[in-house]
C-alpha cells in the first residue's frame, strides 16, 4: 500500500476547557480532492489551521509525505509546499490583485520583484484573470476575489492546498464556478486538495473522498458513494439531506417522491428501469465529481427523449437513476434505452481521465414490493456482472 | 478576595509583560530572514516619519509661541527677560520636544498602525502571511521598530528648531525683545548634554510607542473584549492611551536618571 500524502494521527486541540479536536485521524491520497464535512463549529477549520501551522495541536502528529508538518512557517526548500485558501480570501486590500499574487514569491524566494510580477501576470493569463490584475480586491467581485486568492495559493506551485469553505457566501452560480475552478485547476496544476465545505451536493461532485467530522472526531472517511453504506444515525440524516439536494441539483424527483409514488407506479407500469454508471478510474483524483455529474446529466438528457414512453425520472444516487416503463414491448424499450445510453458512454481513450459507462437493467414492478429493494437488486446485479466470465 | 484579585492582576501583568517582551524580541530577530528590508524600512520611515512632519511642525511652532509668551511674562517680573532664549531652548530640547513629538506620532502614526494591524488580524491577512511562510512579526513590526529609532530623534530635533523659532516670534516679533539677545541666550544656555538627553529620550519613546501600538494591533483578537470593528476600536484606544502614559512615565524615569 502506498504511503498517504497527508497523514493526520490522533490530533487533539483544545481552547481552554473546550476540546475541539479529540483524536482526529485522516489520510489523504496524493493528487486527490478530500472534503471534510460536518456541522458548524465542530473544528473543521481548526483542523486545517493545525495543518497550516496557524494553530499548534496539543498532541498527535501531522505528516506530509512522511515528514512532520511544521506548517507553512517551518517550510524550507526541500519540504512539500502548502497553501491555504481562507474563507474570506484574506487578500491584502492595500495591494493590487497582481501584487497579492506575486507576494509569496517576493517574500519567500530570491525572485526579484519584477520577475515575480511577470510570473504573476503569466498565471493571470493562464487563469483568465488578466482584466483584474491592476485592480484592488475591493474593486472586484467576490467570485473574482476567490480566483485571485486561488492564484496566490498556486503561484508557489504547492503540493497541498487547504481550502477553508471556498464557496461560503457565494450565490449558487458562483459556487458551482468556484468548485469547477478547483476541480479544473487541480487537474492542471496537479496538487492535492483538502477542503472544508458545507455545500453538500456541490462539494461532493468534486471530491474523491469525503470525511464526516462530528464531536471532534472523524465519524466517516470514504468515497462519496460509500456514504450510502454508513450506519451512523447522524450520518444517515446527512446522507438523506444530501440525496435530496443532489436530486434537486440534477433536476429529478428525489427518493422521497419515488417512495411516495411507488404504489401508483406499480399500478400504472410493468417494469422499473434502473440506469447505473460504472466508473473506471485511471489515477487517484482523476476528475471524479464534476465530470461524473456531467455524464449523469448527459445520460438523463439522452433518456428524456424517450419521455413519452416512461414515467418521470427519479434520482437514486449520483450513479443511479430510474423510471418506470409499461406495455408489452418493455424488452424492446430496454434495448432502445441501452442504445440511447451508448451515445453518452465514453471510450477509455484517455490515459488519465476517468471514464463512465451507463447501463440499464429492468425489474418487474410486480416483484418489487418496496423501492428500497432496488438497491439490493442493483448491488447483486453489479456483483453478478463482475463475477461473470464475460466481465 | 482582594488578595486573590490582586494576585490575578499581578500574574496577568507579569504574563503580559513577558508576551510583550517576546513580541519585541521576535520582531527584531525575525528581521534576519526578512527579504527586501530596505524597501520595507523606507516605507515605514515614510509612514512614521514623513507623514508626521506637518503635525510636528504645527505643534512645535505653537509650543514655542506659548513657551516664549509665558516665559517672557514670568521672566520680566524678575527682570530676567534676557534669559528667554535659554528658557525656551531648555524647555524644548530636553523636555517638551521629545514628549510632545512622541505624543503627536502616537496620535498620527501609532493609532493608524494599531488600527491597520487590528484590521489585518481580523481579516486573517496576518494569518495568510504566516501560511505563505513569511513571519508576520518581521514583515509588519520589525521594520517599523527600526524606522522609529531612526525617525523619532529627527522629529525631536525638528520640534526643537521650530519651537525655538516660535519662541523667537513670540519674544522678539510680538513682545519686542532684541533679536540678538534672544539668539545669544539660546546659544549660551544650550549644551551638548541637553541635546543628547533629548535624543536619548526620543529614542526610548519611539521604540516604546511603536512597540506598544504594534503589540495592541497585532493582538487585537486576544486583547479585546469585543470582536470585529469594535475590537479594533478598543485596541486602537488602548494603543494610544498606553503609549501616551508610557511616554510620560519614561520621561520621568529618564529625566530622574539624567539628573
Amino acid at each position: 500500500m502506498s504511503q498517504p500524502f497527508l497523514e493526520i494521527k490522533d490530533v487533539r486541540k483544545a481552547f481552554g476547557e473546550s476540546v475541539i479536536l479529540d483524536g482526529v485521524n485522516l489520510t489523504v491520497e496524493r493528487g486527490s480532492v478530500t472534503t471534510i464535512m460536518g456541522k458548524s463549529g465542530i473544528g473543521k477549520s481548526v483542523l486545517l489551521k493545525c495543518i497550516a501551522g496557524i494553530h499548534q495541536p496539543d498532541s498527535g502528529s501531522i505528516l506530509i509525505d512522511g515528514q512532520p508538518c511544521l506548517g507553512a512557517r517551518g517550510q524550507d526548500a526541500n519540504s512539500p509546499r502548502l497553501s491555504y485558501l481562507f474563507q474570506n480570501n484574506a487578500l491584502f486590500d492595500s495591494l493590487t490583485a497582481m501584487e497579492n499574487v506575486a507576494l509569496p514569491l517576493v517574500e519567500t524566494t530570491r525572485t526579484r520583484t519584477k520577475v515575480a510580477i511577470r510570473q504573476a501576470l503569466e498565471l493571470f493569463k493562464q487563469l483568465d484573470l488578466g482584466e483584474v490584475a491592476h485592480k484592488y480586491p475591493s474593486q472586484i467581485s467576490g467570485g473574482m476575489q476567490k480566483r485571485v486568492a486561488l492564484a496566490r495559493a498556486l503561484i508557489t506551485r504547492p503540493q497541498l492546498i487547504l481550502f477553508d469553505e471556498p464557496t461560503s457566501g457565494l450565490d449558487p452560480q458562483r459556487k458551482n464556478s468556484v468548485l469547477t475552478m478547483i476541480a479544473d485547476y487541480r487537474r492542471r496544476f496537479d496538487f492535492t486538495a483538502l477542503m472544508v465545505s458545507h455545500d453538500i451536493p456541490e462539494a461532493l461532485f468534486v471530491s474523491d473522498r469525503v470525511a464526516w467530522m462530528d464531536r471532534g472526531k472523524m465519524r466517516f472517511v470514504g468515497a462519496p458513494t460509500e456514504l450510502e453504506l454508513a450506519r451512523d444515525p447522524v450520518l444517515l440524516e446527512f446522507v438523506h439531506h444530501r440525496n435530496e439536494l443532489l436530486s434537486e441539483l440534477g433536476g429529478q424527483q428525489g427518493r422521497i417522491a419515488l417512495f411516495a409514488d411507488w404504489p401508483e407506479l406499480r399500478k400504472s407500469y410493468d417494469h422499473f428501469v434502473v440506469t447505473s454508471c460504472a466508473t473506471e478510474r485511471r489515477r487517484p483524483g482523476s476528475d471524479l465529481g464534476l465530470r461524473q455529474f456531467e455524464s449523469y446529466q448527459h445520460a438523463v438528457a439522452a433518456l428524456t427523449a424517450l419521455e413519452q414512453k416512461h414515467s418521470q425520472i427519479y434520482f437514486l444516487d449520483e450513479r443511479h437513476f430510474g423510471f418506470a416503463i409499461g406495455g408489452k414491448d418493455a424488452e424492446a424499450l430496454v434495448n432502445e434505452i441501452e442504445h440511447a445510453l451508448d451515445s453518452v458512454n465514453q471510450e477509455a481513450t484517455s490515459k488519465y481521465n476517468t471514464c463512465y459507462r451507463w447501463t440499464a437493467r429492468s425489474y418487474p414492478l410486480s416483484s418489487v414490493a418496496h423501492p428500497a429493494s432496488l438497491w439490493t437488486l442493483e448491488d447483486q446485479a453489479e456483483i453478478d456482472a463482475i463475477q461473470s466470465p464475460s466481465a | 478576595m482582594i488578595i486573590a484579585s490582586l494576585g490575578r492582576f499581578v500574574m496577568g501583568a507579569v504574563l503580559e509583560t513577558g508576551r510583550f517582551s517576546l513580541f519585541v524580541g521576535q520582531s527584531l530577530t525575525s528581521l534576519r530572514r526578512l527579504r527586501k528590508f530596505p524597501q520595507k524600512l523606507t516605507r515605514a520611515i515614510f509612514e512614521i516619519g514623513v507623514r508626521c512632519v506637518p503635525i510636528i511642525f504645527t505643534v512645535g511652532f505653537f509650543t514655542g509661541l506659548i513657551v516664549g509668551l509665558q516665559g517672557y511674562r514670568t521672566l520680566v517680573k524678575f527682570g530676567s527677560e534676557s534669559a528667554l532664549g535659554t528658557t525656551v531652548a531648555l524647555s524644548l530640547v530636553n523636555g517638551l520636544a521629545p514628549v510632545l513629538a512622541a505624543l503627536m506620532v502616537v496620535g498620527q502614526a501609532g493609532s493608524a498602525l494599531a488600527a491597520e494591524l487590528g484590521i489585518q488580524r481580523n481579516s486573517e491577512q496576518i494569518d495568510a502571511l504566516g501560511t505563505m511562510g513569511v513571519n508576520p512579526l518581521g514583515y509588519f513590526v520589525g521594520p517599523r521598530l527600526v524606522a522609529a529609532l531612526l525617525v523619532f530623534p529627527m522629529h525631536s530635533v525638528l520640534f526643537d528648531l521650530i519651537g525655538i523659532f516660535g519662541g523667537y516670534i513670540s519674544g522678539v516679533v510680538l513682545l519686542g525683545q532684541e533679536s540678538g539677545v534672544y539668539w545669544q541666550s539660546v546659544h549660551a544656555g544650550l549644551y551638548p548634554d541637553n541635546v543628547c538627553g533629548g535624543l536619548i529620550k526620543s529614542l526610548a519613546f519611539g521604540f516604546t510607542v511603536i512597540a506598544i501600538c504594534a503589540y495592541e494591533g497585532f493582538n487585537t483578537h486576544r486583547r479585546s473584549s469585543e470582536v470585529g470593528v469594535r475590537g479594533v476600536g478598543q485596541s486602537t484606544t488602548r494603543a494610544v492611551v498606553y503609549s501616551s502614559v508610557a511616554v510620560l512615565a519614561l520621561d520621568y524615569l529618564i529625566t530622574s536618571a539624567q539628573n
